[in-house]
């Protein structure tokens, strides 16, 4: 009987130190903090306004994928702000794309994130997705009383 | 000689055998002088050893009782391990191990269960949308690595 009560203990004891073998791992792969990039881009048929300096052509890195997409009809795409910022691990960062474009990043552990869209002030949209790196997270919309046009807001990871 | 006879040959020493086996020893005794060799031979060694035979006698002292009272004694002096019953916390506690385990198991099985349920569920995107009457769309490629999410209002 004591016998079978060490073995019991033992097994406890390996399958504990197993799952803190497991848990360990997994902090050790993931980073403490990644570099995001948020980019807002109009997408429109216009030529580039020649007078607003801040206008830059998409890199051409994400210009090919948009257009591979086969989903935007859109002649140009412009990248009207870019920010970049660092984001602890499962922690938050608010970054200003416009006056009126807000989001709120938050790291919910491995590459999942949580995207908070806010417009005008206003919660519009909360996205959860994962986002490994090299790959982009697209929240598209239309562009109040222009529907020839549309914003994109594009997220990435960028090697901190 | 043959094993057979020899046996019987023993056996007529021991006087084992019925009149008529031991007849037929006898007429084999007078007339064949090996077998007569044999018998005195059998006969000799037989009484070497009933004569030099160690006995060990029983000694008095030693009686079958006195053995007996000797082992009820020792019986006595080490009683058996009787079964203490265990304090009810203590047989708990033997079912509260194996219990957390599987109770620990079923919860890491929930956990990862869940996660699952919720990345099958929505392709891996949960969306949840403020604006009223929104028409929320989403593209997935994998071969360009870009999901979308079309956020589209009716105004």
């Amino acid at each position: 009987m004591r016998h079978i009560g060490n073995q019991i203990w033992l097994t406890g004891l390996l399958f504990v130190l197993g799952l803190g073998g497991v848990v360990a791992a997994r902090g050790e792969a993931e980073p403490s903090k990644q570099k995001m990039k948020a980019q807002l881009i109009w997408c429109t048929d216009q030529q580039k306004p020649a007078e607003d300096k801040s206008v830059k052509e998409v890199d051409q890195k994400l210009l090919e994928k948009l257009n591979k997409l086969n989903i935007f009809k859109w002649k140009n795409f412009f990248e009207m702000d870019k920010q970049s910022f660092n984001l602890a691990r499962l922690g938050s960062n608010i970054t200003s794309l416009s006056h009126n474009c807000v989001i709120e990043v938050t790291h919910l552990g491995d590459c999942h994130f949580e995207v908070k869209l806010y417009g005008e002030g206003k919660l519009v949209q909360t996205i959860r997705h994962p986002l490994p790196k090299g790959e982009y997270l697209i929240i598209a919309g239309d562009i109040k009383k222009k529907n020839d046009e549309i914003w994109i807001v594009a997220l990435s990871l960028e090697n901190p | 000689m043959i094993e057979p006879k020899l046996i019987k040959m023993q056996a007529f020493l021991d006087g084992e055998l019925s009149e008529r086996e031991s007849r037929k020893v006898r007429n084999w005794l007078s007339t064949d002088p090996e077998a007569k060799a044999l018998h005195e031979e059998l006969a000799h060694t037989k009484s070497l050893l009933h004569g030099n035979e160690p006995v060990a006698p029983f000694p008095r002292a030693c009686t079958p009782d006195f053995y007996w009272s000797q082992i009820q004694r020792q019986i006595a002096a080490n009683p058996a391990p009787t079964t203490v019953p265990h304090p009810w916390i203590s047989r708990w506690w033997k079912l509260l191990v194996p219990a957390s385990a599987m109770a620990l198991f079923a919860l890491m099985l929930s956990l990862q269960t869940t996660g699952t349920r919720t990345m099958a569920s929505l392709n891996g995107m949960e969306i949840q949308t403020e604006i009223p009457d929104a028409n929320v769309m989403t593209y997935r490629s994998d071969n360009e690595g870009i999901s979308v999410v079309w956020i589209g209002t009716n105004e």
